[in-house]
Protein backbone atom coordinates (compact mmCIF):
# COMPACT_ATOMS: atom_id res chain seq x y z
CA UNK A 1 0.00 0.00 0.00
CA UNK A 2 0.97 3.30 -0.74
CA UNK A 3 2.41 5.56 2.06
CA UNK A 4 0.35 8.57 2.77
CA UNK A 5 2.07 12.24 1.62
CA UNK A 6 -0.52 14.24 3.98
CA UNK A 7 1.03 17.91 4.72
CA UNK A 8 1.08 17.88 8.47
CA UNK A 9 0.78 21.48 8.88
CA UNK A 10 -2.34 21.95 6.29
CA UNK A 11 -4.42 18.76 7.75
CA UNK A 12 -5.06 20.17 11.25
CA UNK A 13 -8.67 20.53 10.88
CA UNK A 14 -8.90 24.04 11.69
CA UNK A 15 -5.91 25.13 8.94
CA UNK A 16 -7.25 22.82 6.46
CA UNK A 17 -10.72 24.66 6.49
CA UNK A 18 -8.67 27.74 6.79
CA UNK A 19 -6.70 26.78 3.82
CA UNK A 20 -9.86 25.73 1.59
CA UNK A 21 -11.77 28.88 2.31
CA UNK A 22 -8.59 31.01 1.45
CA UNK A 23 -8.30 29.04 -1.65
CA UNK A 24 -11.02 30.85 -4.14
CA UNK A 25 -9.76 34.10 -2.61
CA UNK A 26 -7.37 36.74 -3.48
CA UNK A 27 -7.45 37.81 0.19
CA UNK A 28 -9.64 37.29 3.14
CA UNK A 29 -9.90 39.47 6.30
CA UNK A 30 -9.37 38.16 9.63
CA UNK A 31 -12.87 38.87 11.03
CA UNK A 32 -14.66 37.42 7.60
CA UNK A 33 -12.29 34.52 8.44
CA UNK A 34 -13.10 33.87 11.94
CA UNK A 35 -16.84 34.33 11.45
CA UNK A 36 -16.59 31.40 8.70
CA UNK A 37 -14.39 29.18 11.20
CA UNK A 38 -16.66 29.66 14.00
CA UNK A 39 -13.73 29.87 16.13
CA UNK A 40 -12.49 32.63 18.44
CA UNK A 41 -9.51 35.35 17.41
CA UNK A 42 -7.17 34.00 19.49
CA UNK A 43 -7.45 30.22 17.91
CA UNK A 44 -7.76 31.87 14.26
CA UNK A 45 -4.36 33.56 15.25
CA UNK A 46 -2.53 30.42 16.82
CA UNK A 47 -3.44 28.40 13.20
CA UNK A 48 -2.65 31.82 10.89
CA UNK A 49 0.81 31.88 12.89
CA UNK A 50 1.69 28.22 12.37
CA UNK A 51 0.60 28.47 8.23
CA UNK A 52 2.41 31.98 8.45
CA UNK A 53 5.61 30.44 9.69
CA UNK A 54 5.66 27.29 7.33
CA UNK A 55 5.33 30.41 4.40
CA UNK A 56 1.85 29.31 3.06
CA UNK A 57 -0.25 32.58 4.36
CA UNK A 58 0.88 35.80 4.16
CA UNK A 59 -0.89 39.05 5.89
CA UNK A 60 -1.50 42.49 5.07
CA UNK A 61 -2.64 45.79 7.14
CA UNK A 62 -5.11 47.47 5.76
CA UNK A 63 -7.34 50.43 7.51
CA UNK A 64 -11.02 51.72 6.61
CA UNK A 65 -12.90 54.45 8.57
CA UNK A 66 -9.88 54.68 11.02
CA UNK A 67 -9.98 51.02 11.72
CA UNK A 68 -6.87 48.47 11.47
CA UNK A 69 -7.61 45.64 9.43
CA UNK A 70 -5.91 42.62 8.25
CA UNK A 71 -6.24 40.36 5.65
CA UNK A 72 -4.70 36.78 4.91
CA UNK A 73 -3.84 35.00 1.98
CA UNK A 74 -2.52 31.78 0.58
CA UNK A 75 0.94 32.52 -0.78
CA UNK A 76 2.50 30.60 -4.02
CA UNK A 77 3.57 27.55 -1.74
CA UNK A 78 0.62 27.53 0.25
CA UNK A 79 -1.49 26.95 -2.92
CA UNK A 80 0.81 24.00 -4.08
CA UNK A 81 1.12 22.44 -0.58
CA UNK A 82 -2.76 22.69 -0.36
CA UNK A 83 -3.16 21.24 -3.73
CA UNK A 84 -1.16 18.66 -3.30
CA UNK A 85 -2.39 17.68 0.64
CA UNK A 86 -6.85 17.70 -1.36
CA UNK A 87 -4.98 15.43 -4.01
CA UNK A 88 -3.47 12.74 -1.64
CA UNK A 89 -6.85 13.08 0.65
CA UNK A 90 -8.59 12.29 -2.92
CA UNK A 91 -6.37 9.22 -3.71
CA UNK A 92 -6.73 7.72 0.33
CA UNK A 93 -10.33 8.14 0.04
CA UNK A 94 -11.00 6.61 -3.52
CA UNK A 95 -9.48 3.69 -1.79
CA UNK A 96 -13.07 3.20 -0.69
CA UNK A 97 -14.46 2.75 -3.39
CA UNK A 98 -11.69 0.54 -4.73
CA UNK A 99 -12.48 -1.48 -1.50
CA UNK A 100 -15.88 -2.46 -2.20
CA UNK A 101 -15.08 -3.33 -5.58
CA UNK A 102 -12.34 -5.47 -4.55
CA UNK A 103 -14.94 -7.21 -2.43
CA UNK A 104 -17.64 -7.55 -4.69
CA UNK A 105 -15.30 -9.31 -6.94
CA UNK A 106 -14.90 -12.16 -4.29
CA UNK B 1 -6.23 12.56 12.55
CA UNK B 2 -3.09 11.13 11.23
CA UNK B 3 -1.03 8.38 12.77
CA UNK B 4 2.30 8.02 13.59
CA UNK B 5 2.65 6.68 10.24
CA UNK B 6 1.54 9.71 8.77
CA UNK B 7 -1.59 7.49 7.83
CA UNK B 8 -5.18 8.35 7.21
CA UNK B 9 -8.09 6.11 6.92
CA UNK B 10 -10.50 6.21 3.34
CA UNK B 11 -13.62 7.41 5.46
CA UNK B 12 -11.56 9.90 7.69
CA UNK B 13 -10.50 11.28 3.81
CA UNK B 14 -13.60 11.78 2.80
CA UNK B 15 -14.79 13.48 5.73
CA UNK B 16 -11.88 15.71 4.72
CA UNK B 17 -12.46 16.40 1.51
CA UNK B 18 -16.28 17.28 2.19
CA UNK B 19 -14.48 20.04 4.72
CA UNK B 20 -12.85 21.16 2.19
CA UNK B 21 -15.60 21.32 -0.57
CA UNK B 22 -17.79 23.29 1.63
CA UNK B 23 -15.28 25.70 3.13
CA UNK B 24 -14.21 26.30 -0.69
CA UNK B 25 -17.98 27.28 -1.38
CA UNK B 26 -18.19 29.37 1.27
CA UNK B 27 -14.83 31.17 -0.08
CA UNK B 28 -17.13 31.68 -3.67
CA UNK B 29 -19.86 32.74 -2.07
CA UNK B 30 -18.06 35.33 0.01
CA UNK B 31 -16.40 36.38 -3.65
CA UNK B 32 -19.44 36.85 -5.67
CA UNK B 33 -19.84 40.77 -6.36
CA UNK B 34 -22.76 42.48 -5.89
CA UNK B 35 -24.95 43.34 -8.90
CA UNK B 36 -24.34 47.09 -7.44
CA UNK B 37 -20.67 46.88 -7.79
CA UNK B 38 -20.96 45.57 -11.59
CA UNK B 39 -23.52 48.62 -11.97
CA UNK B 40 -21.03 51.28 -10.50
CA UNK B 41 -18.14 49.84 -12.54
CA UNK B 42 -20.47 49.91 -15.80
CA UNK B 43 -21.33 53.49 -15.13
CA UNK B 44 -18.26 54.96 -14.38
CA UNK B 45 -16.60 53.28 -17.69
CA UNK B 46 -19.83 54.20 -19.54
CA UNK B 47 -19.11 58.01 -18.46
CA UNK B 48 -15.35 57.93 -19.30
CA UNK B 49 -16.29 56.82 -23.24
CA UNK B 50 -19.48 59.89 -22.87
CA UNK B 51 -16.91 62.43 -22.13
CA UNK B 52 -15.93 62.41 -26.03
CA UNK B 53 -19.05 64.29 -26.56
CA UNK B 54 -17.71 67.79 -25.14
CA UNK B 55 -15.40 70.10 -27.38
CA UNK B 56 -12.17 69.54 -24.96
CA UNK B 57 -13.16 66.38 -22.49
CA UNK B 58 -9.57 66.16 -21.54
CA UNK B 59 -9.64 68.54 -18.05
CA UNK B 60 -12.61 66.01 -16.88
CA UNK B 61 -11.56 62.21 -17.91
CA UNK B 62 -9.18 62.09 -14.82
CA UNK B 63 -12.28 62.49 -12.94
CA UNK B 64 -14.06 58.79 -14.27
CA UNK B 65 -10.34 57.60 -13.86
CA UNK B 66 -9.76 58.26 -10.49
CA UNK B 67 -13.35 57.35 -9.38
CA UNK B 68 -13.24 53.74 -10.86
CA UNK B 69 -9.64 53.34 -8.69
CA UNK B 70 -11.46 54.47 -5.62
CA UNK B 71 -14.39 52.53 -6.08
CA UNK B 72 -13.23 49.20 -6.95
CA UNK B 73 -10.66 49.81 -3.92
CA UNK B 74 -13.61 50.69 -1.66
CA UNK B 75 -15.45 47.79 -2.42
CA UNK B 76 -13.13 45.70 -2.17
CA UNK B 77 -11.94 46.45 1.36
CA UNK B 78 -15.58 46.29 2.61
CA UNK B 79 -16.22 43.08 1.09
CA UNK B 80 -14.36 41.64 3.50
CA UNK B 81 -13.25 39.13 0.71
CA UNK B 82 -12.52 38.68 -2.55
CA UNK B 83 -12.14 36.30 -5.41
CA UNK B 84 -8.86 35.36 -7.35
CA UNK B 85 -8.38 35.85 -11.18
CA UNK B 86 -9.95 33.00 -12.91
CA UNK B 87 -7.67 30.91 -14.57
CA UNK B 88 -5.57 31.94 -17.43
CA UNK B 89 -6.73 29.14 -19.69
CA UNK B 90 -6.02 30.01 -23.22
CA UNK B 91 -9.98 30.53 -24.22
CA UNK B 92 -10.38 32.80 -21.12
CA UNK B 93 -6.49 35.01 -22.31
CA UNK B 94 -8.53 35.23 -25.52
CA UNK B 95 -11.87 36.25 -24.19
CA UNK B 96 -10.55 38.93 -22.16
CA UNK B 97 -8.35 40.02 -25.23
CA UNK B 98 -11.25 40.43 -27.55
CA UNK B 99 -12.95 42.08 -24.65
CA UNK B 100 -10.58 44.71 -24.35
CA UNK B 101 -10.41 45.14 -28.72
CA UNK B 102 -14.18 45.87 -28.55
CA UNK B 103 -13.80 48.40 -25.64
CA UNK B 104 -10.72 49.89 -27.87
CA UNK B 105 -12.53 50.27 -31.15
CA UNK B 106 -15.46 51.76 -29.97
CA UNK B 107 -13.36 53.93 -28.01
CA UNK B 108 -11.35 55.12 -30.91
CA UNK B 109 -14.16 54.43 -33.02
CA UNK B 110 -16.22 57.01 -31.75
CA UNK B 111 -13.60 59.61 -31.50
CA UNK B 112 -13.03 59.64 -34.81
CA UNK B 113 -16.66 59.50 -36.61
CA UNK B 114 -17.31 62.65 -33.67
CA UNK B 115 -14.20 64.89 -35.05
CA UNK B 116 -14.92 63.78 -38.58
CA UNK B 117 -18.71 64.47 -38.70
CA UNK B 118 -18.39 66.95 -35.17
CA UNK B 119 -21.26 64.40 -34.46
CA UNK B 120 -21.49 64.94 -30.46
CA UNK B 121 -24.24 62.25 -30.32
CA UNK B 122 -21.40 59.13 -30.63
CA UNK B 123 -19.89 59.18 -27.49
CA UNK B 124 -23.10 59.10 -25.76
CA UNK B 125 -24.29 55.92 -27.85
CA UNK B 126 -20.94 54.58 -27.32
CA UNK B 127 -21.15 55.22 -23.28
CA UNK B 128 -24.42 53.98 -23.03
CA UNK B 129 -23.06 50.65 -25.90
CA UNK B 130 -19.71 50.04 -23.26
CA UNK B 131 -21.51 50.50 -20.27
CA UNK B 132 -24.49 47.83 -21.28
CA UNK B 133 -21.49 45.67 -22.36
CA UNK B 134 -19.51 46.18 -18.96
CA UNK B 135 -22.77 45.22 -16.80
CA UNK B 136 -23.24 42.05 -19.10
CA UNK B 137 -19.96 40.72 -18.32
CA UNK B 138 -19.97 41.68 -14.98
CA UNK B 139 -23.54 39.96 -14.27
CA UNK B 140 -21.80 36.95 -16.21
CA UNK B 141 -18.96 37.06 -13.96
CA UNK B 142 -20.64 36.72 -10.53
CA UNK B 143 -23.06 33.48 -12.55
CA UNK B 144 -19.52 32.30 -12.74
CA UNK B 145 -18.57 32.96 -9.08
CA UNK B 146 -22.32 31.36 -8.33
CA UNK B 147 -21.67 28.50 -10.11
CA UNK B 148 -18.87 27.66 -8.29
CA UNK B 149 -20.62 27.78 -4.97
CA UNK B 150 -22.89 25.49 -5.76
CA UNK B 151 -26.01 27.29 -5.57
CA UNK B 152 -26.65 28.24 -9.01
CA UNK B 153 -28.62 31.25 -7.60
CA UNK B 154 -28.74 34.96 -8.82
CA UNK B 155 -29.72 37.22 -6.22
Amino acid sequence: MKKARLNTIIHAPNRLQICAFLSPLQEAEFQVLRDELGVSDSVLSKHLKQLEEAGYVAFRKGAINGRQRMWASLTKSGRKAFSGHVQELTRIASTIDNGRELRRGD
Amino acid sequence: MIDENNELSPDQAQDALESVAKMEGAGWRRAVPDRWFGAGVALLIASLFALYALQDPYPYIVFPIIGLAVFIATAREKSGAYGREFPSTTANVWMHVLFAAVLLIIFFGSIVIRRTFDAAWVPLVAGLLVGLIVFVASENERRAYLMKTGSGEIK
